[in-house]
């Protein structure tokens, strides 16, 4: 069926005006025609608005989710793009293979972890999704699939990973997933109290985990503390079937009251999250899905955050200036009085992405998610900016709904490198804000 | 060993329904009319683990084709267990009403070509003894309404010809007869989903169970069962004054 005028919203809850879904079922299909701009979409679990295009086509990829081959000596697994991750783990679990890198949650297309180069709690020791991208195709405007890999159509390989969909619309990718001989985790924690305990224990652990990342409770006043969550996947053969339960069990009906998300709730959260992670046992064994993806037991948690939605503000940072950006950061947050739930800190590795616009780089990432209080919350997050940038530091697209131009140029230096590649007809609000696209 | 002889083997539905089955003992005959999109859907039951997946494709209209397509599939497997016929199509109701020649093809693929390839099969399993047949309709065959009413229509036709095919084939051959509701499919990507939509993951559950069952009809969301009910049983006088 045709093109169709539907609002598609991102993960903090900004929406499109003015476009049109189009479905794309089958990777053999053609993009609508005409010069209207289009963009790949998938789950729309960016948070700001580079999932978001106005007044154009949406290409709704969440039928394209087919496997196209799969070798289960080698774990080399080829899968359309709007395969999701839950999709594929369901597949790949019980055959003793796991997904190479994973996000925070499950519900993300394999298309969009390619578009934003997504990382996760292996970075230090594994890299970027685009690292275990082989080969993948994507369907340009001008009607031809290319197929991209390191020795083939290497540039338009390059910019695809991380490319934001701006390179046109991912079709397939080929996969090299991690093999596993348990569906658990060995989750190690500990509490962490002071700024340099966030990075000694972590540079201390990097070794002894795969996995690795420290949250923050941000509503902490003074010396802070949190949790340092690592894990490994268990060595000892168990059955591979065990990990099971993949569907949310809690889901928000409904955008709850703005209220609902305030300093006391917010205080009470956190705290009751350190409690109850800093005193129990340290070595446990846990499925995988309560240790990638706590957050994907209550589906649609974002609609807690009410009608404005949630802010994320996400950085990196060389290592050399961690501490004190991390110092500065968490202070002027504490001081607006906006810090909410998932603050997390991570150092990154040096694996290079072949991404040319690829977030992650060594040095250390902080994320804050705020409430979006409007006029108070743009104060504080170009107040977070001068020092970000005064650090030397890069902002995250993914997470992004106001970089400007500038931010973007400095945060990418190799973004001249990657215009030649852009699809003529794509864009996305933000390839419009950042001068990527007109 | 399982053969599993699908007809519309492109559909959402099948798709799903394909993928619950694989497994190494899983033989495919898939029949349809899209040689590129049925080879994608072979591919991803292959790399699912299934024992073989077949494409065979056929044109609208063209009984020949269609008797030949299944025809190949009774030679190459001998027996099937289940057939599932999934096929159809969702019209524009406005453009039907502007040209009702459209809604010749719409009878085509929903209903007429179903009909034949199930008597197709029947023969088949009627001879052997065995095997089942599970074809797909529509909560929109229960009660015409404005907004979809050729397309109920041609659902609606398949529940009388299931009844009586079951009562043919009956007691070794059960004939399930699914009505799904609005399900987020390729065929209704036109229209903003609602919380009444359902997953063709959801609809394959059901058919799964259903088959075990023996059931003759089931709704998918079960609920759907009560609501088609209570609508029925509301006064045509009100009935007719809906226009969803």
């Amino acid at each position: 069926m045709g093109p169709h005028a539907k609002t598609f919203y991102s993960w903090g809850r900004r929406s499109t005006t003015g476009a049109q879904g189009f479905d794309l079922a089958w990777k053999e299909d053609s993009l609508p025609s005409g010069s209207t701009p289009l963009l790949a979409a998938g789950l729309g679990r960016s948070y700001g608005d580079s999932c978001l295009l106005d007044r154009g086509y949406m290409i709704e990829t969440g039928h394209l989710n087919r496997l196209i081959a799969f070798d289960s000596a080698t774990g080399l697994l080829t899968c359309e793009a709007g395969c999701t991750l839950a999709q594929l783990l369901e597949f790949c679990v019980p055959r003793g293979w796991f997904v190479p890198v994973t996000p925070g949650t499950k519900f993300v297309t394999v298309g969009g972890c390619v578009a934003n180069d997504v990382h996760g709690k292996n970075h230090h020791r594994a890299g970027s999704f685009g690292c275990f991208v082989q080969r993948l195709g994507v369907r340009r405007s001008d009607g031809t699939a290319p197929v991209c890999s390191p020795t083939e159509n290497s540039g338009l390989y390059r910019a695809t990973i991380g490319g934001l969909g701006l390179t046109g619309v991912i079709l397939w990718v080929e996969l090299q997933l991690r093999a596993i001989r348990s569906p658990k985790i060995r989750q190690h924690t500990e509490a962490l109290h002071g700024f340099d305990a966030f990075f000694d224990v972590a540079r201390r652990q990097e070794a002894a985990f795969e996995y690795s990342v420290a949250w923050l409770d941000a509503t902490h006043r003074g010396q802070p503390r949190g949790i340092f969550i690592a894990g490994n996947h268990v060595e000892t053969d168990t059955p591979l079937d065990a990990g099971a339960p993949p569907l949310p069990r809690l889901k928000l009906p409904r955008t709850l009251p703005d209220c609902t998300v305030n300093a006391w709730t917010l205080r009470l959260l956190n705290t009751g999250y350190y409690t109850a992670n800093a005193f129990r046992r340290a070595e446990r064994d846990v499925p995988y899905n309560g240790f990638f993806y706590p957050l994907d037991a209550v589906a649609d948690w974002n609609l807690a955050y009410g009608r404005k939605g949630l802010v994320q503000y996400q950085f990196v940072v060389p290592m050399a200036h961690g501490p004190e950006a991390l110092r500065e950061t968490l202070g002027k947050v504490q001081a607006a009085r906006q810090a909410s739930f998932l603050t997390v800190v991570k150092l990154f590795g040096a694996a290079e992405s072949p991404g040319l616009l690829s977030f992650p780089r060594p040095g250390v990432t902080v994320c804050f998610d705020l409430p979006n209080q409007g006029d108070a919350t743009a104060r504080l997050l170009d107040d977070l900016d001068r020092t970000v940038f005064a650090c030397e530091g890069a902002l995250y697209p993914a997470k992004d709904y106001r970089m400007s131009r500038a931010a973007f140029e400095r945060s990418f230096p190799r973004h001249a490198e990657f215009k030649p590649f852009i699809d003529p007809r794509c864009a996305s609000n933000f390839s419009r804000r950042t001068g990527l696209t007109a | 060993m399982k053969n599993f002889l699908i007809l519309g083997a492109t559909s959402a539905i099948a798709q799903a329904w394909c993928r619950s089955q694989a497994a190494p003992d899983a033989h495919f005959w898939l029949v349809g009319r899209n040689e590129a999109r049925l080879s994608a859907v072979a591919a991803d039951l292959l790399a699912r683990g299934s024992g073989s997946a077949t494409v065979q494709t056929y044109i609208t209209g063209d009984y020949a084709g269609l008797d030949a397509a299944l025809g190949e599939g009774f030679r190459a497997h001998a027996h099937f267990d289940v057939f599932l016929a999934a096929q159809g199509v969702l019209p524009d109701q406005t453009a039907c009403e502007k040209d009702p020649r459209l809604a010749d093809e719409v009878m085509q693929v929903n209903t007429i070509e179903i009909m034949q390839a199930a008597l197709i099969v029947a023969g088949h399993f009627e001879t052997r003894g065995g095997g089942a047949c599970v074809i797909i309709g529509s909560v929109a065959g229960d009660v015409g309404r404005r907004t979809n009413y050729v397309y109920g229509a041609s659902k609606a036709a398949l529940d009388v010809f299931c009844e009586g095919l079951r009562q043919r084939l009956m007691p070794t051959v059960p004939v399930l007869f699914v009505k799904p509701g609005p399900v987020d499919s390729p065929m209704t990507s036109h229209i903003q989903k609602t919380a009444l939509f359902t997953t063709p993951e959801k609809v394959a559950a059901s058919i799964n169970k259903g088959i075990r069952n023996q059931s003759a009809v089931i709704y998918s969301p079960n609920h759907w069962r009560l609501i088609m009910t209570i609508i029925r049983l509301l006064p045509r006088k009100i009935v007719r004054r809906l226009q969803a």
